[in-house]
């Protein structure tokens, strides 16, 4: 064998443990998803979402023993129709949208969460900016990474109210 | 230039042609090496993390359903009035060792009304390092209705 050949053999050797080493790289690289995390913003969103809906979570600054769950059903009634709160200044939606802004200020946002939630009525693909009834976003640059997601329906005499939190899951 | 000269100046270059690709190849491997190491050390670290958190993941479970706080046969949700029941010492906390370990349970009210209920508190002597969960929850009162909380657990290591 001539001195050139063993040289390239020797080449191919190196070139070859390189490819060895980025395969082997590679697989490190490329994480898994963090399946505790995204368990985590999946239950912290569906407890949100469940507590927000709950029964007897009354709102009796807008009315005495009105629950926010109808305040929020309220979204989808005809504007010709709205029920109004005692003091007749706004709207059972328009409370609804204070109250959840502020649940959300208190609970999500001292908690180092980015969220979107809307509120939507009649078809989820209203549930999206500039669309939705009721909007309201953590960051205004929104999720830029994956998202948890998790939608409630609220059925109504006037259609579905789907509720719709997003957890921006931190990259 | 002597015959011998040449050859022996050959060798040596051919003596440090080996030594450079032995140093290169032992160059590769020790950085194959650091780079394996630091992976399994962020796996490591990583592992640790989750069990942590699963840790606190479970003691937060089981207050969730442990039946002397839960409402009647709903998830994410506590009485008010066990709470209150619980709270105030008139349950022997050393009873819920087994159950809460070295934790600290508060439940933080958010809607309608602000306020702050420490439901459980054993803190590890031996450490404060701690690993922290929360979770929404709904806080009824049959009296006056239902409020917007917090749930957070402290679980000691």
């Amino acid at each position: 064998m001539s001195r050139a050949q063993t040289e390239m053999i020797g080449l191919a050797i190196i070139v070859l443990i390189m490819i060895i080493g980025m395969v082997f790289a590679m697989k490190f690289l490329i994480k898994e998803p963090k399946i505790l995390s995204d368990a985590g913003d999946k239950q912290v969103a569906t407890a949100f979402l469940n507590t927000l809906l709950s029964d007897k979570l009354e709102v009796n600054e807008c009315k005495v023993g009105v629950e926010l769950k109808e305040l929020i059903q309220d979204c989808s009634t005809p504007p010709e129709l709205p029920n109004r709160c005692a003091d007749n200044t706004i709207t059972y939606c328009q409370k609804a949208e204070t109250v959840i802004k502020g649940i959300l200020e208190g609970s999500l946002k001292p908690r180092k969460k980015e969220y979107e939630f809307y509120l939507c009525s009649k078809d989820l693909k209203n549930c999206a900016p500039g669309k939705a009834v009721i909007e309201d976003v953590s960051n205004q640059r929104m999720c830029r990474q994956d998202k948890t997601q998790v939608i409630y329906p609220l059925p109504t005499e006037y259609g579905t109210v789907f509720t719709v939190l997003n957890i921006c899951t931190k990259s | 230039m002597p015959n011998n000269i040449l050859k022996q100046k050959k060798a040596q270059t051919r003596m440090l042609e080996t030594i450079a690709v032995i140093l290169i190849f032992f160059m590769l491997v020790a950085f194959g090496f650091v780079f394996y190491a630091n992976m399994q050390k962020s796996n490591t670290e990583t592992k640790y993390m989750e069990e942590k958190n699963a840790k606190a993941i479970k003691i937060a479970k089981s207050a969730l359903n442990l039946p002397e706080l839960q409402c009647n046969g709903k998830t994410y949700c506590f009485d008010e009035s066990k709470i209150t029941a619980f709270s105030s010492g008139s349950v022997p906390k050393n009873q819920y060792f087994e159950v809460f370990r070295y934790s600290e349970i508060t439940l933080e009210k958010i809607y309608p009304s602000k306020g702050k209920v420490q439901v459980y508190s054993r803190k590890n002597p031996a450490t404060t390092s701690k690993q922290s969960i929360w979770v929404p929850v709904a806080l009824n009162d049959p009296l006056t209705g239902t409020s917007f909380a917090i749930l957070t657990v402290d679980a000691y290591e």
